[in-house]
């Protein structure tokens, strides 16, 4: 029987899910160790107790020592065979339970503590000393995401975070953060340098950590994806932000839907665009914006060349704001996808259904215009959908005659299905 | 274009389907055609004669670009692919070492597929049987190894 080269045993255990892997790592040495960094490349069982158990062996003193005050039991087995924490690159914390279970099992936690307040000090006690150990031993670790682990804070996050420079994606959605919170990550973000990717929505960051994060976002050259969705940015918030993206060159994707940036939040993002020559997704759906601020930012669209998708669903931008986006359309050659949803609540609205056609009849770019919820007639949809799919198909045949990959099917997409913000 | 197997024997096929392995697309590219044979030290008559089948068979596939190294499945071979991995080990293993020999992408992927297939749902010891495989671990390292990574079965 001929062996099989490291790489090629490799290759066949990367198409295997985990109960798989775990007969092959007990299968001799040689397996062992090919399969062990693929099982831990990915954590993402923290429901755990046994996972809990084996990380925390490897704790360092400091590490421990936050943890003394709180008199459990640590593990004390010997030292694992692997320095697995080597070979994490992605890491998704988002829940608790598994501590918790640990605590209840193995940590010797006293019982009667667990109603009291202190409880939930040492679980948040132990993610936090669990975490520094990922950014301290983790080198290959390119992608955190901690969320919904409702913690106010999470105990030196921007000191820990400093100690890795790999990573690229950052998330830590759904952690009741708080405007302090806020400033803390807006200090990781001033001092970082490899971060692309932040993930920070729900977490009730507030205006003062929007303009703290905007502050950051000034000087920040790397990152190109920030999401920020449901924060409570407020006006202020918003207009920190939009003088951010007259500075910043580097962000590519915003997300700031669901902050209450009504009139003046809006009008600043639409004067951003003016100059902004970077941002080519932006996302402002449900910020109650009116009409004036639709008009501004469909304004912004006559002169901004770079924008390709632009949300600005569940607002109130009524007919004055809609037919403000139809004209732009007519010059605008730049954004191919415009969510338009749910901005009308009463009334037949045949008349901006009659200027988004004519004005789709000069543009050939927009692929997608989602018009759903808006009291729109299906007739006047359909005949929308058509010159879509049309553009889609010019698109297409054009792509193939330069080569350029299409990506593009020739679905249109006028019936979406609502925004549904993704968990991490 | 004209292939020597390991053992002599001289084959030839059309370029195209030359040109599903990428080493041999290279070769040609550089050397342009020619009427020397290219000589394949490392594969066996037999085997040559199994990849040139596979090479036909999908000689006007699309080339699939290298994806990223997200998790695969195993479980999207079709009934022609599925028929032409039904040989012995010996014959998938040395497949395998030619398809990564001869950079094929697809037919290296579906042997790894065929092999990974073989291991699903087998216990350790089904698995050494299997691939006659010796267990080298001494009982302490394997109660280890079992009980650091246990973990991952939780779902």
């Amino acid at each position: 029987m001929i062996a099989l080269p490291n790489e090629s045993l490799f290759a066949i255990f990367n198409y295997l899910k985990n109960e798989d892997l775990f007969s092959c790592l007990l299968v001799n040495r040689k397996w062992c160790r090919i399969v062990v960094p693929i099982l831990w490349s990915k954590l993402d069982t923290f429901k755990s107790r046994k996972l809990i158990r084996i990380c925390l062996l490897s704790l360092n003193a400091e590490e421990t020592k936050q943890l003394l005050p709180f008199k459990i039991m640590l593990p004390n087995g010997p030292k694992p065979l692997f320095e697995y924490s080597s070979f994490i690159k992605t890491i998704y914390f988002d829940t608790d339970s598994g501590i918790i279970d640990w605590l209840d099992r193995e940590g010797n936690y006293p019982h009667y503590l667990k109603e009291e307040k202190r409880s939930i000090n040492v679980v948040h006690t132990i993610a936090s000393s669990l975490i520094a150990m990922f950014l301290r031993k983790s080198v290959n670790l390119r992608d955190l995401r901690v969320c919904e682990i409702n913690y106010n804070q999470m105990i030196n996050l921007a000191e820990n975070l400093s100690k890795n420079t790999a990573l690229k994606f950052l998330g830590f959605a759904n952690n009741k953060f708080g405007h302090e919170g806020g400033k803390e990550l807006a200090e990781i973000l001033g001092n970082n340098s490899t971060l692309t990717y932040l993930y920070i929505g729900n977490n009730q960051l507030g205006t003062e950590g929007g303009i703290a994060l905007a502050e950051a976002l000034c000087k920040n050259t790397t990152l190109t994806h920030l999401n920020l969705w449901n924060n409570q940015l407020g006006p202020e918030g918003g207009k920190a932000l939009a003088n951010a993206l007259r500075k910043n060159t580097t962000l590519t994707y915003l997300n700031i839907g669901n902050n209450q940036l009504g009139l003046e939040g809006g009008i600043a993002m639409a004067e951003a665009l003016h100059r902004n020559t970077t941002l080519t997704h932006l996302l402002l759906y449900n910020n109650k914006l009116c009409p004036t601020a639709g008009e501004k930012l469909a304004k912004a669209l006559h002169k901004n060349t770079t924008l390709t998708y632009l949300n600005v669903g569940s607002n109130q931008l009524s007919y004055v704001g809609g037919k403000a986006f139809a004209d732009a359309l007519r010059i605008n050659i730049a954004l191919t996808s415009l969510d338009f949803r749910d901005n009308f609540n009463y009334m037949f609205q045949d008349d901006l259904g009659h200027a988004f056609i004519e004005s789709l009849c000069e543009n050939s770019t927009l692929t997608d215009l989602c018009l759903y919820n808006n009291n729109l007639r299906d007739t006047l949809l359909t005949v929308i959908d058509d010159m879509l799919t049309n553009n889609r198909k010019c698109i297409n045949e054009y792509c193939k005659k330069t080569t350029y990959k299409s990506q593009l099917s020739n679905i249109s997409s006028n019936y979406y299905s609502p925004i549904i913000p993704s968990k991490i | 274009v004209k292939l020597t197997s390991s053992e002599g024997t001289e084959f030839i096929i059309d370029r195209k389907v030359a040109e599903k392995s990428v080493l041999l697309k290279n070769m040609l590219e550089d050397v342009g055609e020619s009427d020397m044979a290219i000589p394949l030290p490392n594969v066996t008559g037999p085997i040559l004669n199994k990849v040139i089948d596979y090479c036909t068979h999908h000689r006007d596939d699309p080339f699939v670009s290298q994806e990223d190294d997200s998790k695969k499945v195993s479980d999207d071979i079709d009934d022609w692919d599925a028929e032409f991995c039904k040989v012995d080990q010996g014959t998938l293993f040395e497949l395998i070492l030619s398809a990564n020999y001869l950079d094929i992408k697809p037919l290296l992927d579906l042997t790894c597929k065929t092999v990974a297939n073989m291991i699903k749902g087998k216990t350790p010891d089904e698995i050494r049987k299997t691939f006659n495989i010796t267990n080298d671990f001494t009982p302490e390292e394997e109660e280890h190894v079992r009980k650091e990574n246990e973990w991952c079965e939780e779902r």
